[in-house]
Parts: structure tokens; sequence; C-alpha cells
């Protein structure tokens, strides 16, 4: 406490020399800059989900008429935009979305794209949702994983210590997002559309990738994780 | 901060003019070691200044920097394995602090107040606490500590009313509004 017996004036003086000192010592790309980082990771990142899913055989119909894989795949990657738009994307606040409005992502996306999944391909008839004995669901599973990780990665590295109020439940949307959209491309590869085989191979993924992105999030997302101490 | 984050470097000295003040008066509140809220308060501005290339245009600077300060603050206190993040109303500080609210016009019993306030304050939940704080002594509006904390409009005023009620039933209505108006 004997720094509180200098004079208030000279310390707050000394406090701010040194803070700007701090600033100065430690450059940082202005928004231009950022921006055009961030958007080069994206862009990898999605090059590489897409590498991924073309080297696994890329968009396979099978029996499914266009219209249904049409359909149901455009259901996924509108969900992804959104997805993306409410994780990702701040808003107008540094300090994000509404913690309501991630956790209602987290928890309502699953139930949402299975119902859109069964919705729109009922429809088709029963036959579009026979059970595929050879095809349980852990390739869709595997594959799902593998793009939507490579998606989480990115998303991850572009918020890396951003996140001040709650970074597990922002890694949890992020982590959402990713596994919508690779479910997107997990969609138009696979002709499966028995329930079971989707709660396997479609939406396990989804939480899996949550629980993951929640767990990057406190580990990369959080403020100031492998911060230094100040300088003094 | 919007001409910071574009990259005029030399907007970094006014933006500290402009927020340091209430973010230090807010360490001090929560920090025990004044050389630690000073540390703190650097860290504050390091991670502001590390988060220029993101800065959303239009956003606003001080519910941010409120923030960061207050998960610098939690995390320090986890550190050190201390009880919650409020300093010690024995502490000197403090002590001077009541003494400043006694100067000038103010008694002696007003002084005696502050510290009674500032002690039942320090007994409420954290939650309840922290949006008292937010709203009746760092002034800001109810959308502005809502962002702070991550929740609703809705939760921080009625975390804040609880605040005041509780604080009220300990102290009496007209000591709860002559120590928000002197803290």
């Amino acid at each position: 406490m004997s720094s509180d017996r200098t004079d208030p004036l000279e310390a707050a003086g000394d406090l701010k020399s040194r803070i700007l000192a701090a600033v100065r010592a430690e450059p940082v790309p202005a928004r231009r800059a950022t921006l055009l980082r961030n958007a080069l990771l994206l862009a990898a990142g999605g090059a590489v989900a897409l590498a991924i899913f073309i080297l696994r055989g890329g968009v396979r119909v099978y029996e499914r008429p266009t219209l249904l894989v049409v359909a149901t795949s455009a259901g996924w990657f509108i969900g992804a935009a959104v997805a993306t738009r409410i994780a990702f994307a701040r808003g107008r606040s540094m300090l994000g979305r509404p913690t309501a409005w991630l956790v209602a992502l987290v928890v309502g996306a699953p139930f949402l794209l299975l119902a859109w999944k069964v919705a729109v391909t009922a429809p088709f008839g029963p036959e579009m949702m026979v059970c595929w004995n050879d095809k349980p669901g852990f390739k869709c599973l595997w594959l799902d994983l593998g793009i939507g990780i490579v998606l989480l990665a990115a998303f991850t590295a572009a918020r890396r210590r951003s996140d001040p109020l709650r970074p597990g439940i922002t890694g949890a949307a992020l982590g959402m997002a990713a596994a919508i959209a690779a479910g997107g491309l997990v969609d138009l590869w696979c002709p499966v559309a028995h329930v079971e085989h989707l709660l396997l191979g479609h939406i396990l993924p989804l939480v899996l990738l949550a629980a993951l992105g929640a767990l990057a999030g406190r580990r990369f997302i959080r403020l100031g994780s492998r911060s230094e101490p100040p300088a003094r | 901060m919007e001409r910071y984050a574009r990259g005029d470097d030399r907007a970094f000295e006014q933006l500290y003019d402009a927020v340091a003040a209430r973010l230090l008066a807010y360490l001090r509140r929560h920090v025990r070691d004044s050389d630690r809220c000073r540390d703190l308060l650097q860290e504050t501005f390091l991670h502001i200044h590390r988060s220029r290339g993101t800065f959303h245009p239009g956003a606003a600077v001080m519910p941010w920097a409120f923030a960061i300060a207050r998960r610098l603050v939690v995390d320090d206190a986890r550190r050190e394995s201390r009880a919650p993040p409020l300093a010690d109303v024995s502490d000197p500080q403090w002590t001077d602090f009541a003494e400043m609210a006694g100067h000038d016009d103010r008694t002696v019993e007003e002084g005696e107040l502050v510290r009674s306030f500032l002690r039942e304050l320090a007994r409420l939940p954290e939650t309840q606490r922290t949006a008292f704080e937010l709203l009746k002594q760092e002034g800001l509006s109810l959308a502005e500590a809502a962002q702070v904390l991550g929740v609703t409009t809705t939760a921080v005023k009625l975390r804040a009313h609880r605040a005041y009620v509780a604080l009220r039933a300990a102290l009496g209505v007209d000591s709860v509004r002559l120590t928000e108006a002197t803290t």
C-alpha cells in the first residue's frame, strides 16, 4: 500500500504512461488487416472442409429425387447461415448476442433440423425413409465430425480471446454452427433418412461438436487465456 | 475507439482518458491491493488494445470495457483463491473513502453510514451486488448493465431491485439513498 502515499496526480500520470508504453510495445493490426486475416482463416477452413467432402465422394444422390436433395440440404445450409450469424457475428455489441439466443441455438437446432429432415422427406414416400442395414450412420458421424472440426477450428481461431462473458456458451454455439454447416454437406452425401440413422450420423455430431466447441471456447475464446502478467 | 480501430494510434490516449477513471474506480471497489488494481487496469486496456481490429463500428465501449474488467477481477480472485471479489471494507483505502464521505457538509454519522452501506453491500449475493453496482454506482443504463452481465434487462432490474430491498431493510430508505449518492 506504499504507493497510496504518493501524490495521486503523479501516480495517475505514471499509470497512464505505463499503460500507453505497454500498448505501444505490443503492436496490434487495425480493423482492415484483422478482417482480412479472419476472412482468410474462414476461407481456408471452408476450403479444407470442402476438400474433405469431395475426397469422400462429394454429392451422392442415389435414388433420391433432386428436389428432395435440394430441399433437405437447403434447410441445413440456411440453418448454418443463421447459426453462424448468431454465434460468430457479434451484432452491434462487442459482447456478442444475448446468452439466451446462444443457448436457444445450441438446444433447439438439433430438434429443428431432425424435424426438418423428417418432415421434408416423409412426403416423398416411405421408401425414402427405410432402414439401410449396411449404413447405421457411423460413416456420416465421422465425416460430419471431420468437416465440423475444421470449421470449428477456423471459427475459434477467428474469435480467439474475444469473449469476457461466457466463452463456453459462445464456443458451444460456434460448434453448433460448424456442425450444421458440416451437416449440410453430409446431407448432400448421404441418401439415408431412417430416423435411427439420422440420430446417430446427423444429429449426434451436432451435440458432440457443440460440446467440443464449449471446451474450445473455455480454452481459447475466453478472455485472457494465456495472457502474460502485465509489464511494469 | 472507432478511430483507434481504424488505425489511428493516437486515439488510444483519448480512449484512455475517457474510460480509465471509471474503470479504475470500479476496480478499486473490487480489488484490495492497489498495485494489483493498477495491473488489472493495464490488463483491461491491453485486452481492449488487442481487440482493436475486431471492434464493431458503433458498438458501445463502456459495457465492453466493464465486462473485461469484471472478468479480470473474477479470474484474479479465483487465481488468488479468494472469497467473492469485493474489497475488504476494513481496508485503509475504504476507511479513507468513508472518511472522504464525511468531509465538507457531511457528518461523521454519514461517514459511518457509508461504511455500514459497504458492509451490507458486501453481504449481498454476487449477482445482486454487481447489478446494483453497475446501475447505481457505475451509472450504466439497464441495457448496458445487461450487456456487461450477459443477461436480459429484466434480470438486471430484478437483481438490482432485490439488492435495493435488502439494503433498505438493513439500513433504512434514507440511508440507502444517501449512500447511493455518496458512492
